[in-house]
């Protein structure tokens, strides 16, 4: 669906070297602390802004043969854009009808009136989760074969994102769809995507499919002496604390069976970012 | 390009106030006055004035990255806003005639035929050429940096044209009978070469603009 192959893109203080895939049928989750390039990464894929090195595909194509005909099978979310504030939802709906052939503008202002979205005010008067909602349901109002949702959850409350979720959770259920989806909430992302690549300082620096980051990756706590006795072979990342070490480990049964008096946490997706970024390399 | 162009309609309908305020400043002028030619100056600019605070709005809250992850090209894009231009032009003479025949028949203005045509060519092609200049720059600058240009190219018109004015009246000519006589003698010529001012202005700024979008980052 989405291929982007050592991407580079040079700002005066971040650059960004990435490449991700993001497969037919899943669902991918970008994660990484603000900053750490998973909107450039975004705005990348979608041909916003230009790139300086690597290529892009989308739909098996380079991103400069993307026709606004294949763009129409696209629903999109972007954290810092959106809907023309000065319009309203009544204005927008000629428009959608306009550009994307498949809209569907019963179920769009269903949903609008499900989730609580004024059809008459304008955007600009809509608090930012308002304003998210309706970006979320305009992706998934198009028949679109891929959504790129960049904090698509971000200023919702856990209500509007539990039927958020959901609703991307019944996309998935039409065959040959696929997500990219970044969120600052972990917990959104563990229960939808299949994979994650993490981001950091612009650079992919982990790619994991869910079960095994969840089965395999795990967070020990280790004393000192424990840790100078310790087999460091699957040891990703360490970090001193006042304990002694908290390490981070991909081979979660080697030290189970190994080593039973250390502490062994299945980590969530935030602790792995966390011992990704900020630990040290063995 | 159907899509975008309901999109800026649209603006231009939340902005029915203003566009309101426009339509009687233009009867209130041309009654007063009795005179047309201010007038027509003043709606046309007015109407013109839209396209360019179009794309000011399209840039509200960064709205031109999502803009473009719609099926919509930058191509198409600037392609749009001359579509645009042109189309508000037309819309601007139809008021206009509207607005003429009322006062007309009403005996409101005097009205010379060929001195009015002489006015909607000149005022509709400023419109344009405005619309012209300040699309690129629109596109290109962002809205917080357009005010000090749009001072810039207001004043560098001004200057121009108070120039033109000093050398005119320091050489000894009288402006307005030498461009009666011009006029008069070689219409023709003189329509032909606005025109052609106006078609190379569009294409020069056709090109810029394209220019400008493709290299753009949102």
């Amino acid at each position: 669906m989405l291929r982007m192959s050592n991407v580079k893109k040079h700002y005066k203080k971040f650059d960004l070297d990435c490449s991700l895939e993001v497969k037919t049928g899943c669902v991918t989750g970008l994660v990484g602390k603000n900053g750490a390039g998973k909107s450039t990464t975004f705005k990348a894929a979608l041909g916003l802004i230009g790139i300086e090195g690597g290529e892009i595909e989308i739909f098996g194509k380079p991103l400069a043969a993307v026709t606004a005909k294949d763009k129409e099978k696209i629903g999109v979310v972007l954290a810092d854009s959106g809907f023309n504030g000065y319009l309203s939802i009544k204005d927008m709906l000629p428009v959608l009808a306009s550009v994307y052939p498949d809209f569907s503008k019963t179920d769009f202002l269903a949903q609008c009136d499900r989730f609580q979205l004024p059809i008459d005010k304008k955007i600009k008067e809509f608090s930012t989760g308002m304003k998210r909602k309706l970006q979320v349901l305009a992706a998934v109002s198009h028949n679109a074969d891929f959504l790129i949702l960049d904090e698509p959850t971000a200023g919702l409350d856990i209500v509007a994102r539990d039927v958020l979720l959901e609703m991307l959770r019944e996309y998935m259920e039409t065959d040959g769809r696929s997500i990219l989806i970044s969120s600052h909430i972990s917990g959104d992302l563990e229960g939808l995507c299949d994979d994650f690549y993490m981001i950091d300082d612009g650079k992919i620096i982990l790619h994991e499919e869910t079960d095994v980051l969840l089965s395999d990756y795990a967070i020990l706590k280790v004393t000192e002496d424990q840790y100078r006795a310790l087999d460091k072979t699957y040891i990703r990342r360490y970090k001193k604390e006042g304990f002694g070490y908290r390490l981070l480990t991909d081979e979660r049964q080697f030290y189970a069976e190994n080593y039973p008096d250390a502490i062994i946490e299945k980590g969530n997706i935030d602790e792995l970012i966390m011992m990704m970024v900020r630990g040290e390399k063995e | 390009m159907k899509g975008l162009l309901i999109k800026d309609f649209m603006f231009f309908k939340n902005q029915k106030q203003l566009l309101g305020i426009a339509l009687f400043m233009t009867v209130i002028l041309m009654v007063s006055n009795r005179d047309a030619s201010f007038a027509i100056g003043y709606g046309m600019v007015m109407l013109s004035t839209l396209v360019i605070t179009s794309i000011s709005y399209d840039k509200y809250e960064k709205g031109m990255s999502y803009l473009f992850t719609l099926p919509v090209s930058r191509k198409k894009y600037v392609q749009e806003k001359y579509v645009l231009a042109i189309m508000m032009l037309l819309l601007a003479l139809a008021a206009i005639a509207v607005i003429l025949t009322v006062v007309i028949n009403m005996k409101l203005v005097p009205v010379d035929m060929e001195e009015l045509l002489l006015t909607l060519g000149a005022c509709g092609g400023m419109a344009l050429l405005m619309d012209f200049i300040m699309i690129p720059l629109q596109l290109k600058f962002e809205s917080e940096r357009m005010q000090s240009i749009y001072i810039a190219v207001f004043g560098v018109v001004f200057v121009a044209i108070y120039a033109v004015l000093y050398i005119v009246k320091k050489v000894g000519i009288d402006l307005e009978q030498t461009v009666s006589a011009i006029l008069t003698a070689n219409l023709a010529t003189v329509v032909g070469v606005w025109i052609l001012l106006i078609v190379v202005v569009l294409l020069i700024s056709y090109l810029a603009s394209q220019r400008i979008m493709r290299k753009k980052d949102f």
